[in-house]
């Protein structure tokens, strides 16, 4: 059976939703629009909230959504976007078990997609991929960056066990290609 | 004082405004003496709005706060030598607690983003009738996280109680000025002015360390 990127990605963010409680929160979660949103599955739509485009208040509503006890997926369907959440990412959720001595402990993803360069090339503001930096930059968060060569349900899997902070960051080129271990 | 005349008092306050005033003295005196390792921002000026805004505010809510958080976490009930040994390790400016909830940030605006996200994850049950309030100065409130989150909340009816403490700046810089007027103060939130005797940071004191 063929198993590609996109479908495990699917099934993944199924299985959190469904499994572990997970709600979606972005632009696209319930309405899509787009890449991402074929991996969110129909049967998922309510457990999806479709939220207005203001990423730094995103990224900070994911991290108060987990203070109250909700794990939370947070979409952004490009890189270029989500770095307009940076602040909230790295002075908040990054800092959250530092400042708190490990009393709040949200279970938060953070899901970011580098926008492909073929077959269409989407241009300077939609196409980067700042997963190095972050990874420099980010003392608490967990990175993972699912290239060609990574199963992404090695990634989720991890995730679905142990809860936390992660950003995770999936490349729209692959979607259609065959994962590892398929 | 502004937008308390539909709140109901769930709270008896155990401190009083010279409790708090005591406090923020003893805090100033161990700063002096140069025996905390890191910036303290002090409360003066506002006991008496803090007390009666912190018996509207039941300690099963969550409470957000700034850099200068010292009144806000013992009136929320954080734990006061937990409180002071955080002042002491250089900490004050990010008190944090879950018993009771209690988050606070040296973001400017940072905490609206956070304490907008508690009250939509409270408003989707039901059964939780937990209320957020979130504590910012008439600099944040100008910002345009503020509008969002006021929008956002007051548009789906969220549990999020904005309180701006209008001491005219934000730090040093005059907030009417810099924006050439200040905002009127909106529906629902709560807003009082004051004058502290402490700077923004310390005490008005050199220290030498």
């Amino acid at each position: 059976m063929k198993y590609t990127y996109k479908q495990c990605l699917t099934d993944c963010t199924s299985k959190l939703v469904q499994e572990k409680g997970y709600l979606i929160i972005g632009q696209g979660a319930r309405d899509g629009g787009h890449g991402m949103c074929a991996t969110i599955e129909e049967k998922l739509k309510d457990s999806c909230i479709e939220l207005p485009v203001f990423e730094e208040t995103q990224t900070g509503i994911a991290l108060g959504m987990g203070l109250a006890g909700e794990n939370i997926i947070s979409i952004y369907p490009r890189f270029d976007f989500f770095i307009s959440g940076m602040s909230q990412l790295i002075n908040h959720s990054d800092k959250i078990n530092l400042m708190s001595h490990g009393k709040f402990k949200p279970n938060i993803i953070f899901r970011v997609g580098v926008g492909a360069k073929v077959p269409l090339d989407a241009g300077p503001q939609h196409t980067n991929n700042y997963t190095n930096q972050f990874k420099e930059m980010l003392t608490w968060i967990k990175v993972h960056e699912i290239s060609k060569s990574v199963d992404p349900s090695k990634i989720f899997d991890e995730i679905y066990e142990n809860g936390g902070i992660h950003l995770v960051v999936e490349h729209y080129e692959y979607y259609g290609d065959i994962v590892c271990g398929s | 004082m502004l937008g308390l005349e539909e709140l109901a008092v769930v709270r008896e306050v155990k401190f009083t405004s010279a409790d708090l005033k005591q406090f923020e003295e003893d805090i100033a005196k161990e700063y002096e003496n140069g025996s905390i390792k890191g910036p303290i921002h002090l409360s003066d000026g506002n006991e008496e709005e803090l007390i009666k805004i912190f018996s509207y505010i039941s300690s099963n809510d969550f409470v957000f706060s700034a850099w200068r958080n010292h009144y806000h976490a013992l009136l929320h009930g954080v734990d006061q030598k937990y409180l002071s040994d955080e002042i002491r390790e250089g900490r004050s400016m990010g008190i944090m607690s879950n018993q009771p909830n209690f988050f606070s940030s040296s973001i400017v605006g940072g905490i609206i983003p956070v304490a907008l996200g508690t009250a939509l994850a409270y408003s989707r049950h039901e059964n939780i009738e937990k209320k957020v309030w979130c504590f910012i100065g008439d600099m944040t409130y100008e910002s345009g996280l503020f509008w969002e989150a006021y929008k956002f909340s007051r548009y789906h009816n969220l549990p999020l109680n904005f309180i701006v403490e209008d001491n005219g700046k934000s730090v040093t810089t005059d907030t009417k000025v810099t924006w050439n007027s200040k905002m009127e103060v909106l529906d629902g939130v709560i807003w009082y002015s004051y004058k502290s005797k402490f700077p923004h940071h310390g005490t008005g004191k050199w220290v030498n360390f």
